[in-house]
């Protein structure tokens, strides 16, 4: 156990918590004619005293373990990926799969890849114009339009 | 019906011009899926899954599963030659493979993991082939209350065979089962856990969810590191093994598929598990033990005979029980689903022809697998040197499309990402994703089962522990907890002591 496995136990309690209370408020019926909220609210007690061992296993492992304070490396070019990915994905029906998919892999080939310039413009056109064939042509799947009604 | 007619059926059905097509495009991507690092065939699967959408159950069942055991095939070219597994049930391939590589010895190494795989493959076809019938027509006695010990026992068993942290692998599945809450009550038709959100109406979507955990994760995890491997520069010669390695191999090929059957049947058990416990038993049998690991044919015939095995293995708790037992099976399971058939021994009943077309269409794809993977040999190699920059997009591309073809709606991708994310920051913090998959799975169906228990019992619990096979279950669930609990006092104990 290490030191952000009681942020991650935290998380899961609080997550306990919620659906002891939304359970409660469903209403658990009774022990022999559950109503909606007792088998969430089981299985959220049964969270609640995971995530109280979580936390306590790694406070106890504090003093033994001297590697106990690292933190997984979490890669900013990951995360700024992911970002740029759901920015993707909420736009996608506003600017439509061509426009969108091509500043998307523009930036994948870019940036993560990172490619240069002449060769990322050039694979986000392939594979844009790959995928659209394939799926779109081929296989008749439904993209979005979007404002500039392109595809 | 007996077996020999439903036989003659699979045959009819496996063997249409349309379900042989796409077992070749099954296992041509799983033998792709396999030599490529860091796509598994969870990974894969989870991907296609929205192009199965226009296909009939049977043809879709056929290609995912030939995606499944292709990945098998393929995942020990990159363990022999690079030193890295394709997939996760390669890995023990890497330790005597490789190192027959370096000796020279790769063609055999690659010959006798396809041969051994295909052996093995053929074998567990046929006992999933003998034991299908009889075996559905017991479960077909089975009510909720046995349903539901089995599940229990089920994700139990898959905890306990978590390669992390236990706790951490209970808490995951206990956050997949909150997340299969999200929609409508099972029962009532009452929202819940939806914030008043339309579209969490009908719940977190399954694909979306499983292509994020185990898919755009993977990618995520991929794209920190993309630096090149070395593929081992050898001329690939001589694929056939020698009379010598097919006499030192012939005992880990047979135990290999015995112990990968059975461990395929095991929750929690699958490919994986099936080929460590192949190579631990080659070892303890030799006669020269202290050579595993030095490149010794052993040590890659056993493994892979048992992951094949293995496949054919777990497609008994899915079909005749209707539980999958691990992720792949899980992921098999939402397949049928959406296709509208739920998996169990009434599905065998009323869709003979899916089973068995599937289990015809294996010995098919087992074929196959030889001829792709001996032969091709040299293109998969290229293949291997293609950089991750280049394919890391062209997987994206996949995930994105897919994700959105299920309802052409972009919340999809957005749960898809979302789950993405947890799936990213799960491997990051040592949570296993398996465990929250099956119970996010499984969650609907535990709370269906355990409720119409207590309807059948009129409120009373004691049905679970007077029906003989629901109190087996929970017994073993019972133990495997113990298993789980004792350990960690036993530790605080001597620790007390030392003190």
């Amino acid at each position: 156990m290490k030191k952000y496995d009681i942020y991650c136990g935290l998380f899961l309690f609080v997550t306990a918590i919620f659906v002891i209370g939304a359970s409660l408020k469903m209403g658990l019926g009774d022990v022999g004619s559950p109503k909606p909220g007792f088998f969430p609210f089981l299985v959220g007690f049964l969270l609640f005293f995971l995530s109280l061992g979580i936390i306590i296993l790694a406070v106890k492992e504090r003093r033994r373990d001297r590697t106990f304070k690292e933190w997984p490396s979490l890669s900013v070019s990951v995360l700024l990926t992911l970002a740029v990915l759901l920015v993707y994905a909420v736009s996608l029906e506003f600017l439509g799969y061509i426009v969108g998919s091509i500043f998307l892999f523009l930036y994948l080939f870019k940036v993560p890849a990172g490619k240069k310039w002449v060769f990322s413009i050039l694979m986000a056109i392939v594979v844009v114009s790959l995928s659209y064939y394939i799926f779109r042509v081929l296989l008749q799947s439904q993209f979005p339009k979007g404002i500039f009604q392109l595809g | 019906m007996g077996t020999f007619d439903y036989v003659l059926l699979g045959l009819k059905v496996g063997f249409q011009p349309i379900n042989i097509l796409f077992c070749f495009f099954g296992v041509l991507i799983g033998t792709l899926v396999g030599v490529l690092p860091g796509l598994g065939p969870v990974a894969a699967i989870s991907l296609l899954l929205p192009t199965t959408f226009h296909l009939t159950p049977v043809t879709a069942i056929i290609m995912l599963s030939g995606i499944y055991y292709g990945a098998m095939y393929g995942g020990s070219t990159t363990s022999i030659l690079v030193n890295i597994p394709g997939e996760a049930a390669s890995v023990v391939t890497c330790l005597d493979g490789y190192q027959m590589a370096r000796k020279g010895r790769a063609g055999p190494a690659l010959g006798m993991a396809a041969f051994g795989s295909f052996i093995a493959g053929t074998i567990g076809v046929l006992i999933l082939m003998l034991v299908a019938n009889p075996m559905s027509e017991v479960v077909l006695k089975f009510g909720p209350p046995e349903y539901f010990s089995l599940m229990v026992i089920g994700l139990a068993l898959l905890i306990y065979l978590a390669q992390e942290s236990k706790i951490k692998a209970m808490a995951a599945a206990c956050f997949g089962l909150i997340l299969s809450f999200i929609g409508i009550d099972v029962l009532t038709g009452q929202p819940r856990f939806n914030f008043g959100w339309m579209e969490l109406a009908d719940g977190v979507g399954m694909i979306p969810l499983i292509m994020g955990i185990f898919g755009i994760s993977e990618v995520l995890i991929n794209i920190e590191d993309m630096s090149g491997q070395d593929v081992y520069e050898t001329k690939i010669k001589g694929l056939f093994p020698t009379l010598k390695d097919w006499i030192d191999s012939k005992w880990a090929i047979v135990r290999g598929t015995i112990v990968g059957f059975f461990l395929g049947l095991l929750p929690g058990g699958g490919a994986i598990l099936a080929s460590f416990a192949s190579y631990s038993i080659e070892k303890r049998f030799s006669k020269h033990p202290e050579k595993f690991g030095t490149g010794i044919i052993e040590g890659v015939a056993g493994p892979e005979s048992a992951n094949n095995a293995a496949t054919a293995g777990g497609y008994i708790p899915l079909f005749i029980i209707g539980i999958p037992t691990n992720a792949v099976m899980a992921m098999l399971f939402s397949a049928l689903l959406i296709h509208g058939l739920q998996p169990g021994p009434l599905m065998l009943k009323q869709n003979p022809e899916i089973f068995w077309g599937t289990v015809m269409s294996m010995y098919l794809g087992n074929v196959m697998l030889l001829v792709l993977n001996l032969p091709l040999i040299g293109i998969w190699v290229k293949i291997l040197k293609i950089p991750y920059q280049i394919l890391f997009p062209l997987i994206l591309a996949f995930c994105l499309i897919g994700a959105y073809s299920i309802n052409n709606n972009s919340i999809d991708v957005v749960i898809m990402l979302i789950f993405g994310l947890v799936g990213y920051l799960m491997r990051k913090f040592k949570f296993e994703g398996a465990p929250l998959v099956l119970a996010f799975v499984l969650g609907p169906m535990l709370e269906r089962s355990f409720i119409q228990s207590l309807h059948m019992s009129g409120g009373s619990y004691a049905i679970f522990f007077t029906r003989p096979v629901s109190a087996a279950s929970i017994f073993i669930a019972f133990v495997l907890i113990l298993l789980l609990i004792i350990p960690v006092f036993y530790k605080r104990t001597s620790d007390a002591n030392v003190k």
